[in-house]
């Protein structure tokens, strides 16, 4: 076989994929566009800007409320846990990122004082935390947890055994309650070998 | 420097240019093309949570949308719930459109995606971003974070394997063929 052979082959074995290209092209500059405009830079403006009013509100109320508002501000602004780690495993290294967020309970209403106070203590623990006191580590997933990262590469598992540390913190100091919901992200990015 | 307005409306310009391409390229690497809606929106939200990391040349955001990609379908999804919503229209129109397809090519499509699962994944992979994708060894280099030196070493073991592999597997089909029409 030759060299235009085998690129004549790769080249038809591509798969089709999809029958309808154009609606799909336009569904995916549709997701973009949806995506941009939920862009989590947009969003955090808006949060600051949302959360500055609040602040100057407490303000005007007391002296309390004076020393809670800039740590309210930051708890906030960004994810309530965040931390990132390099692995480097059979001579790959990875850079691996882990952000842990307490959102609204979508079913809760947003003026619900309830799980307003819940949501409050739940971001104030999260931020607490100190990244450094938590060491990956793989014995502490679940069996459940290690069946899903099984095909996943080893520093997937190492991060995300940083958030089932978190976790476990948070579900023992009884915070997982009425309002709460919390929302991870993870990723990794491979920087290559050589 | 830019504004971070003009910051986002470059970012929104690249992912709906890039958004067609990308979805491509996740349908050509799922079992099931919904499951491409799904790591296009997460690609989409790992690039804004990065926006700070856009490289300002056109073609080099380009690939670094691709290497972004590459990382996301490396990892596996774990789109969060906001994303999996957004792309709920996209995913169903990929499902409908997956019903509607004929593959006259078919036999030559599983010879191909046979001879690919032999390889190691990052052999099959930097073939697949230059016969599929279209980039340039180069380009595909850089979309897997590897040297140039590195692809170019396992593109030629990937092209060996697949020259024996592909020649096997194109006897066998057409020896099958061959004995249907008769």
């Amino acid at each position: 076989m030759t060299d235009d052979e085998v690129d004549l082959l790769l080249e038809a074995g591509a798969p089709v994929g999809t029958s309808d290209a154009d609606a799909l092209d336009s569904g995916a500059r549709r997701l973009a566009r949806s995506m941009a405009a939920e862009a989590p830079g947009s969003l955090r403006v808006h949060r600051i800007k949302m959360l500055i009013g609040s602040v100057v509100a407490l303000l005007l109320v007391g002296g309390t409320a004076a020393t809670a508002g800039p740590a309210v501000l930051t708890l906030f602004a960004e994810p309530e846990f965040a931390d990132s780690r390099t692995f480097t495993i059979d001579g790959r290294t990875t850079s691996c990122s882990i952000t842990i967020q307490v959102v609204k309970d979508s079913l809760v209403r947003a003026d619900d004082p309830r799980a307003r106070d819940n949501i409050y203590a739940a971001r104030e623990f999260l931020h607490n935390i100190d990244s450094a006191t938590i060491e990956p580590d793989l014995s502490v997933l679940s069996e459940n947890e290690r069946e899903i990262t099984k095909d996943m590469p080893e520093e997937n598992a190492l991060i995300q055994s940083v958030g089932v540390q978190v976790m476990d913190r948070f579900y023992d100091a009884g915070l997982f309650r009425y309002g709460v919901s919390i929302e991870g992200h993870l990723e990794c990015d491979d920087e290559g070998t050589e | 420097m830019r504004t971070t307005d003009a910051a986002h409306r470059t970012m929104s310009d690249l992912h709906e240019a890039v958004a067609p391409d990308l979805l491509r390229y996740f349908v050509r690497r799922v079992t099931s093309p919904e499951d491409a809606a799904d790591l296009l929106a997460e690609s989409f939200y790992v690039a804004w949570r990065k926006k700070s990391r856009l490289p300002v040349d056109a073609n080099e955001q380009r690939m670094w949308m691709f290497a972004i990609a590459h990382n996301v379908l490396r990892n596996g999804m774990r789109a969060a719930r906001r994303q999996a919503a957004l792309a709920a229209e996209l995913r169903e129109a990929l499902a409908v459109s997956r019903g509607d397809i004929h593959d006259p090519e078919a036999g030559v499509r599983d010879l191909v995606r046979d001879a690919l699962a032999t390889l190691p994944a990052d052999q099959a992979e930097l073939v697949r971003l230059i016969h599929w994708d279209g980039f340039t060894l180069i380009e595909a280099a850089r979309v897997m974070s590897v040297k140039e030196s590195t692809a170019r070493g396992r593109y030629q073991r990937a092209r060996l394997t697949l020259r024996v592999s592909l020649a096997e597997s194109v006897g066998d089909f057409s020896a099958q063929v061959t004995s249907k029409v008769r």
